[in-house]
């Protein structure tokens, strides 16, 4: 994959994670205005797995993060991996442990559906 | 102060020997008058204190950018920083950062420009024919020649190159001038190899290796800003990345000379560029120059 592509996509999610939280902290903190009226209670919050709208948000917004934070990791990694071996074994590891990571987690989000 | 008052400014001096690789500073004392650069105050030394002292110093001007060093921690050219405004007692020089030494403040600026011939600093063309036996010059408007304009004043005098912490860090990456460059040609819009310049600095050593620290454009001494042309860069980079590729047919040649004589003797010249005869009727000009009559 071109650089280009994966350093977009790494801008194009953090414009996303920086929506995502600006809408939390309006949801739950009033950043702007009014926002939840009253407390969020525990079984409230839980009974939400069981909406395939909310999984749904919790799968995108759990690639969304690993997505950008895992080329981060690369980035920085690549200021101190020059050689273009080392690059190549940096990424393909990194892959594979952000695939693991976002298996895990998606498995996670169908478990507490179920 | 006048000019025949003089100051003694003490010069703290990094010096490298080539000989058994160390670092070791001299002290010399310098009386400086006004309007002193620092340029004056190493040939002062030379000539006077210390004649092992070896730097590199040509115009004098802040042309040529042989002169570059880092000055109180900061890369300038010596040529062009006067000593009192400075406002120090004492001035610390060392030789520029991320470079290879020769000997103490003369760096090796070898690799600095196998960076910068790696971009193609050239215009490219698919007309061979006019590009290696051209006829006459490329046309270009004032606006297109504006897109990259503050880019050719840069001296290739490395500042920049020094002063940027991510070369620091990882000698592979560009640097700051070479991908400056690269904007300036593919803003160009004489040039036709935009693709193939793109290709080479599409890399994280390439624009994206850039933190946006902006020291380069801080220490520029022609007042250049290669970060600004970085972020440019990636602009271009993000447009082809989307599939919004622009033409990259070049600026055309100018008529020939031929044309040129045959709108003299034959009246209306005849336009062989696209739309250049509806912008010239947007010039009002004069049939005759009104002459200023003498008082």
């Amino acid at each position: 994959m071109k650089e280009s592509y994966i350093r977009l996509i790494q801008y194009l999610l953090a414009a996303v994670i920086v929506v995502a939280i600006a809408f939390h902290l309006q949801l739950f903190s009033s950043l702007i205005g009014p926002g939840y009226i009253k407390a969020q209670t525990w079984e409230e919050v839980a009974s939400r797995m069981d909406n395939p709208f909310y999984d749904g948000v919790y799968a995108v917004l759990l690639f969304t993060v690993l997505t950008h934070a895992f080329i981060g990791v690369r980035n920085v990694l690549f200021e101190f991996i020059t050689s273009r071996v080392g690059r190549v074994v940096t990424s393909w590891t990194l892959f594979i442990i952000y695939v693991i990571i976002l298996l895990l987690g998606i498995a996670e989000i169908v478990a507490s559906a179920s | 102060m006048s000019k025949m008052e003089v100051k003694n400014i003490r010069f703290v001096v990094k010096r490298w020997d080539p000989k058994d690789g160390r670092f070791f500073e001299s002290e010399y004392t310098v009386p400086v008058y006004r309007g002193m650069t620092v340029l004056d105050a190493l040939i002062y030394i030379k000539e006077n204190i210390d004649k092992t002292l070896a730097f590199r110093g040509s115009c004098r001007m802040g042309v040529c950018g042989t002169c570059g060093i880092v000055i109180n921690g900061k890369p300038r050219l010596a040529c062009e920083t006067q000593i009192l405004h400075l406002n120090t007692d004492t001035v610390y020089l060392e030789p520029l950062h991320n470079l290879p030494l020769v000997k103490d403040l003369i760096i090796d600026h070898t690799p600095f420009f196998e960076k910068q011939n790696k971009i193609k600093p050239y215009l490219i063309r698919r007309d061979m024919e006019e590009y290696w036996n051209p006829t006459r010059e490329y046309l270009q408007t004032p606006e297109e020649h504006l897109r990259y304009m503050q880019f050719t004043y840069c001296l290739t005098c490395a500042l920049c190159y020094a002063a940027c912490p991510t070369t620091a860090t990882n000698p592979d990456f560009l640097g700051p001038q070479a991908l400056m460059n690269t904007y300036r040609f593919i803003a160009d819009s004489r040039d036709e190899g935009r693709l193939e310049r793109i290709a080479i600095i599409d890399n994280p050593d390439g624009c994206w290796g850039c933190h946006l620290a902006g020291a380069c454009s801080e220490v520029c001494p022609k007042g250049v800003d290669p970060a600004l042309a970085i972020q440019l860069l990636r602009r271009e980079v993000a447009k082809i990345a989307f599939g919004y590729v622009e033409p990259v047919e070049g600026a055309k040649v100018a008529p020939s000379l031929q044309l040129t004589e045959k709108r003299i003797t034959k009246g209306p010249p005849e336009f062989t560029v696209e739309g250049a005869e509806e912008k010239l009727k947007e010039f009002k000009i004069p049939k005759t120059i009104p002459v200023e009559k003498s008082k």
